[in-house]
């Protein structure tokens, strides 16, 4: 930098120096204060919430069903199918009472614990989220 | 590199200690506040613009890298939220400017020859220094007023360090041709010691 050119930069430097800074109004520091405090209590009342059943659970039990659906309309019931599962059941006896059970009744005790095991599973899932909330 | 003491202050806050971020919104609120007026040239808008900006800090405060200095984070953050501001009030903006520019003028061509006291010199220099281009307006007060290295400077603005080095050049020479008649080397010299 020559010195008409550090003249320059030193004139400027020192204008600039004299001009400062600008000062906000007195109340600048709390209305800033003021409008945190007002997003921490919005964010304390409303807690981040998510759906017990995300959109791909969803997804998936719909899969799930359509399957089925599908396979029994495919299979008949001399191949593999749903009623040869049907017609295993039946066979089952509850061997210390020796007491036969309908295939229906066997059915919907599976669907009841399948669907009792995947609903304690996702409240569990629920649970953790709302406490790390 | 975020300092020990801000370090602190980031963590604390993060915490949900309020009080820290009020030592951080002391500790930048003039700076950050005169970016946005520079930019801006609107008191109110500038103040609304300032308070965005620290709510938007605090509210980012966790995603913040800390690879750079805090000061640069919320200038880069000022810098885009008043440009941003500035190109959609642009024309509301530029008729404002008109009409202060004459006004300005006016007055100024009264005072010639007459000494000037501090704080109108102070109103001369900070005239001349709205009518920068925005980018330079805050480049001139970066480097001058807060004395931050031209790299810092460009990390804020995102331009490149050669690029900020021109616009500085140019806005000095602006600078200096607006200034040197109206307030005098020996009456810069003589507020700069007094």
């Amino acid at each position: 930098m020559n010195i008409a050119s550090e003249n320059t930069d030193d004139f400027v430097k020192k204008a600039v120096k004299i001009a400062s800074l600008e000062k906000p109004g007195d109340e600048f520091i709390s209305s800033v204060m003021n409008k945190i405090e007002d997003i921490n209590v919005a964010n304390k009342k409303l807690p981040v919430t998510s759906p017990i059943i995300s959109w791909k659970g969803w997804v998936t039990i719909g899969a799930i069903i359509i399957i089925i659906f599908t396979l029994l309309l495919v299979f008949d019931s001399y191949t593999l199918s749903f009623s040869t599962f049907i017609q295993y059941l039946d066979r089952i006896t509850i061997v210390p009472f020796s007491i036969s059970v309908s295939s229906t009744f066997l059915t919907g005790i599976f669907v009841f614990i399948f669907f009792f095991i995947l609903q304690i599973s996702l409240s569990v899932n629920g649970l953790k989220e709302t406490k790390n909330v | 590199m975020v300092s020990l003491d801000e370090n602190i202050l980031i963590e604390k806050t993060l915490k949900g200690d309020i009080h820290s971020f009020e030592s951080i919104v002391k500790d930048y609120n003039m700076m950050v506040y005169t970016l946005a007026y520079r930019v801006l040239k609107n008191k109110e808008e500038a103040e609304e613009l300032a308070q965005d900006v620290f709510l938007k800090v605090y509210q980012s405060l966790g995603s913040f890298n800390r690879t750079s200095k805090l000061s640069t984070w919320i200038y880069r953050i000022t810098y885009n939220a008043s440009i941003s501001k500035y190109k959609s009030h642009k024309r509301k903006i530029d008729a404002i400017e008109i009409n202060n520019s004459i006004e300005f003028n006016i007055s100024d061509s009264t005072d010639t020859h007459r000494d000037i006291n501090f704080n109108e010199k102070r109103e001369i220099i900070n005239d001349s220094l709205l009518k920068l281009p925005e980018t330079e307006k805050i480049i001139v007060t970066l480097y001058y007023y807060e004395e931050l290295p031209i790299k810092e400077i460009a990390e804020i603005i995102g331009i490149t360090p050669q690029n900020v080095k021109i616009k500085l050049y140019r806005s000095r020479k602006k600078l200096y041709n607006e200034l040197k008649d109206k307030v005098g080397q020996q009456k810069i010299d003589y507020y700069e010691y007094s």
